[in-house]
């Protein structure tokens, strides 16, 4: 519907990009690709689409509500992040809302509100397919490093983002970018989504003891937390095709699936660690990298399924346990080696 | 003179499987209704539907796959799991495809199946545990690990490296239903019934856990410790929150105690209704008591549970049906074998009813493994070497019975075991005296069975050696007169070998 309007700022409409069908409250809005008149940037275009509120199993007003909320929450965390600087967060560029001339359309929803973020190079997902199997290590390590320190940038401003995934994870060049920040959960406590208490993004990547609803230290805490088990997950994703929540729940005998088990997770935990265990070995025995022995420790570290263990655990309830800076150092240090080794390899 | 099971008692003490077995013998609680997802959040399934079907590759097979792992949602990924599971180049993937097609799957928690009369059984637990040290070294926190460690070490018998690991797997988790249960069968194992007894009582979970109760009473009971709990037990039974098989063994040890106590009817009622949803430990128990108390209708064959081998072991044997009574004391050691009651019930079947002597010798050779010295073991094995001719052996194995631990039973049979050691060394005057010892004690307890088993015995060795009949002719008359009063069907064969071997002389 807006293809080819011109908008304010110098943007005009290229490209209609197809949305989720089924797409609920997480994506209020219809994807387009934009383009400065001058030709010299492009960019990629939200705008909040009211209708989707029809299909919300939930009432109109409340739908409209959450609608509303999450388009403002999100425009307002993109810009922020933008003026801050955060070199591996994708930074809004502009937002603002367009009219709509077009006889058929009520004229409560002729007004569309949008929000326009830095496009990408690509999703990661298509590159990790072509390399299943034979991992690219030096492009690997530095989009992880690009996730982590992305994150890192976020905490320091007090944005946990809660749903890093490998679809929310984009390459531009070598540089590992986040994007996604409707889930995001704020410091002070706020954020679009119940679910935030525990955890807000898609479960697929979520750790195991958010899904057994378990908790633990305040809020803050176990929202860092969170964030750095999906780092370490989206490292597993490289090495295996599969975030590690998955790989865990394959080794996990459904008595002990969180659909089925009461909310004890201190004592699923045992059996959680122990299908984990096992999926460190599968991962271990599918490296081929000399740098094995790092990866996986630190595939450990991140993820450990008890987040009383995850990250720098001897900092125990110091705010360094789950802090980024390490993370991102070792990331770093990988990212370095493999470099320098894929440097002589070619010079051979 | 060769012993079975059949006058000691029997309690509901905890079986020690592994993980992966403990899952299969349904002792984890499950809930009856999936959990709803935590509110504001929603199913990763639809978004990775939506990508698997734009871009159809391995990354968003695995995605949608994964997603329906998580969720529990496996309609959507049949198809995404086919190619995965076809896929073959990545392990990884592959194994999760096939996760999500055989969704009852324990793969997480190996536990090959082991054959424990095997020549290269210890050789294998030996492998098995040389991989446990490599686990628990990589994550020394895993209680699993150090558990599976504890387990194979008792297999050995190698108690105190056992209690290490155990008593680290326990630290690791505290609050584990699973790691008390098993610490309990370890304690009572290695003869320290009374710390059993105390890990649970002062466990907080005990008086409202229907699995852990039934093992502090069945502890108490067994080692003639303070029995705590019994109202409470009395209470979670009738507690509907809790399934059948959750109080099945509890219900089954409050029969037990009942049926000592004398309250046959209450305790008759308590045992049917543990059999309304039995595990394979209550099942065993209905069987034992069937054996005991009138009117008590097991009706195995109508009961499917996991691991019922003990059960069936015990009805075969009461029918008289001994090949069938072994294969399933095979099962029985295959699946507990550390367990002395199923050695002990082999060997004696294989022994006593089969004339075996191979077969009986592997099996006492099991249990002592992991309990050395146990008095009704090395008798079983010394009466089985005499049997095949190894009287040598059969003297290094008497010499190394544990005699402290020994009960009124099991001294009764070791003492005619050493009158038969003495008969085949050509001694019929020491052998003699030593069956007469035997069978006055047997007398003594008044245990029919004993008397009758030594004096058929020491008929039939007597007439061996060319004795007169005149000097065996009072054990002859009692035994034709204890014969009519003894039900047990290895009793009875003996007599019948013992009346063919007269006829023949």
């Amino acid at each position: 519907m807006l293809e080819g309007l011109e908008l304010e700022g110098g943007w005009r409409v290229t490209q209609l990009l197809e949305r989720a069908p089924g797409a609920t409250g997480s994506h209020f809005s219809t994807p387009y690709i934009v383009e400065r008149q001058d030709g010299s940037e492009r960019g990629f275009l939200k705008a909040l689409d009211f209708t989707v509120a029809l299909d919300m199993p939930m009432p109109i007003a409340d739908a409209l509500q959450l609608l509303t909320k999450a388009y403002v929450f999100e425009r307002n965390l993109v810009l922020k992040c933008a003026a801050a600087g955060m070199s591996n967060v994708i930074k809004g560029v502009d937002a603002g809302q367009i009219r709509i001339e077009h006889t058929d359309v009520n004229p409560l929803l002729a007004e569309v509100p949008y929000i326009i973020l830095e496009e990408a190079d690509s999703d990661i997902r298509a590159h990790a397919n072509a390399h299943l199997g034979t991992l690219d290590e030096a492009w690997t390590y530095r989009i992880c490093h690009g996730a982590a320190n992305g994150v890192r940038q976020l905490h320091q401003a007090d944005v946990a983002h809660q749903d890093l995934k490998p679809s929310n994870v984009m390459a531009k060049g070598s540089t590992g970018m986040i994007g996604d920040l409707g889930r995001a959960w704020l410091k002070d406590g706020s954020g679009v989504f119940d679910g935030g208490e525990f955890f807000a993004g898609d479960i697929t990547y979520a750790p195991p003891e958010c899904l057994y609803r378990a908790a633990f230290g305040d809020h803050w805490d176990r929202m860092l937390c969170n964030d750095m088990y999906q780092v370490g997950s989206l490292l597993v994703f490289f090495c295996t095709g599969s975030g590690m929540t998955a790989l865990i729940h394959r080794r996990l005998p459904p008595v002990f699936h969180w659909t089925h088990w009461p909310n004890d997770y201190e004592n699923v935990l045992p059996y959680v660690r122990n299908a984990f265990d096992r999926v460190i070995d599968e991962i271990e025995s599918g490296l081929t990298t000399e740098r094995a022995r790092d990866v996986i420790s630190l595939i450990r570290r991140l993820c450990d399924p008890d987040p009383q263990r995850r990250g720098w655990h001897r900092y125990q309830r110091t705010l360094q346990q789950y802090s980024m800076e390490r993370c991102v150092s070792a990331f770093d240090r990988l990212a370095r080696l493999a470099e320098i080794d894929f440097r002589r390899s070619t010079l051979r | 003179m060769t012993a079975g099971l059949e006058s000691g008692s029997r309690h509901l003490i905890p079986r020690w499987r592994s993980v992966r077995r403990t899952v299969e013998a349904g002792e984890f609680q499950q809930l009856d209704d999936r959990r709803p997802f935590p509110a504001g959040l929603e199913s990763g399934v639809p978004d990775a539907h939506r990508r698997w079907v734009e871009v159809q590759d391995q990354v968003s097979a695995a995605e949608l796959v994964g997603a329906a792992l998580v969720a529990d949602e496996m309609e959507q990924a049949k198809e995404a799991a086919s190619l995965l599971k076809e896929s073959g180049e990545n392990p990884l993937l592959r194994g999760l495809g096939e996760r999500a097609i055989d969704s009852g799957s324990t793969a997480g928690f190996v536990d090959p199946p082991l054959r424990t009369v095997d020549q290269a059984f210890e050789q294998h637990i030996a492998s098995l545990l040389h991989q446990d040290r490599i686990d628990a070294v990589r994550d020394p926190r895993n209680p699993i690990a150090w558990a599976a460690m504890a387990r194979r070490y008792t297999i050995l018998g190698h108690l105190e490296q056992a209690e290490r690991c155990l008593l680290i797997a326990l630290s690791l988790a505290p609050t584990s239903r699973y790691m008390h249960r098993i610490a309990t069968r370890f304690f009572v194992h290695a003869n320290q019934p009374d710390r059993a007894h105390q890990l649970l009582f002062r466990f907080e979970r005990t008086q409202s856990d229907p699995w852990l109760l039934a093992a502090l009473l069945a502890v108490a009971n067994s080692a003639e410790l303070p029995v705590h709990g019994v109202r409470q037990a009395r209470r979670l039974v009738e507690e509907e929150s809790f399934r059948h098989r959750e109080r099945s063994e509890l219900a089954s040890e409050l029969g037990t105690m009942d049926f000592s106590s004398g309250h046959e009817r209450r305790a008759r009622r308590l045992f049917e209704w543990s059999l309304q949803e039995p595990t394979d430990n209550s099942l065993a128990q209905a069987e034992w008591a069937s054996q005991r108390l009138l009117q008590l209708d097991v009706g195995l064959e109508g009961i499917e549970v996991p691991f019922a081998a003990e059960a069936h072991a015990l009805a075969t044997s009461q029918n008289g049906e001994w090949e069938d009574s072994l294969r399933h004391s095979e099962q029985w050691l295959d699946d507990q074998p550390f367990d002395v009651r199923a050695s002990v019930h082999g060997s004696y079947v294989s022994a006593v009813a089969l004339e075996r002597w191979d077969e009986s010798i592997a099996l006492s050779r099991v249990g002592l493994r992991s309990r050395p010295g146990h008095p009704l073991l090395c008798n079983n094995l010394a009466f089985a070497l005499i049997g095949r001719g190894s009287l040598d052996e059969a003297e290094q194995v008497l010499g190394g019975v544990d005699w402290a631990t020994a009960t009124n039973t099991d001294r009764t049979a070791l003492i005619a075991t050493q009158g038969l050691l003495a008969f085949r060394r050509g001694d019929p005057n020491r052998g003699l005296a030593l069956y007469e010892e035997s069978i006055s004690r047997a007398r003594r307890s008044r245990s029919d069975r004993q008397e009758a088993m030594a004096e058929a015995n020491l008929i039939r060795e007597a007439i061996r050696l060319h004795l007169s009949k005149e000097r065996v002719a009072p054990e002859v008359a009692n035994l034709r007169a204890l014969a009519k009063g003894i039900q047990d069907k290895a009793v009875l064969l003996v007599v019948a070998r013992a009346e063919d071997t007269l006829a023949q002389d």
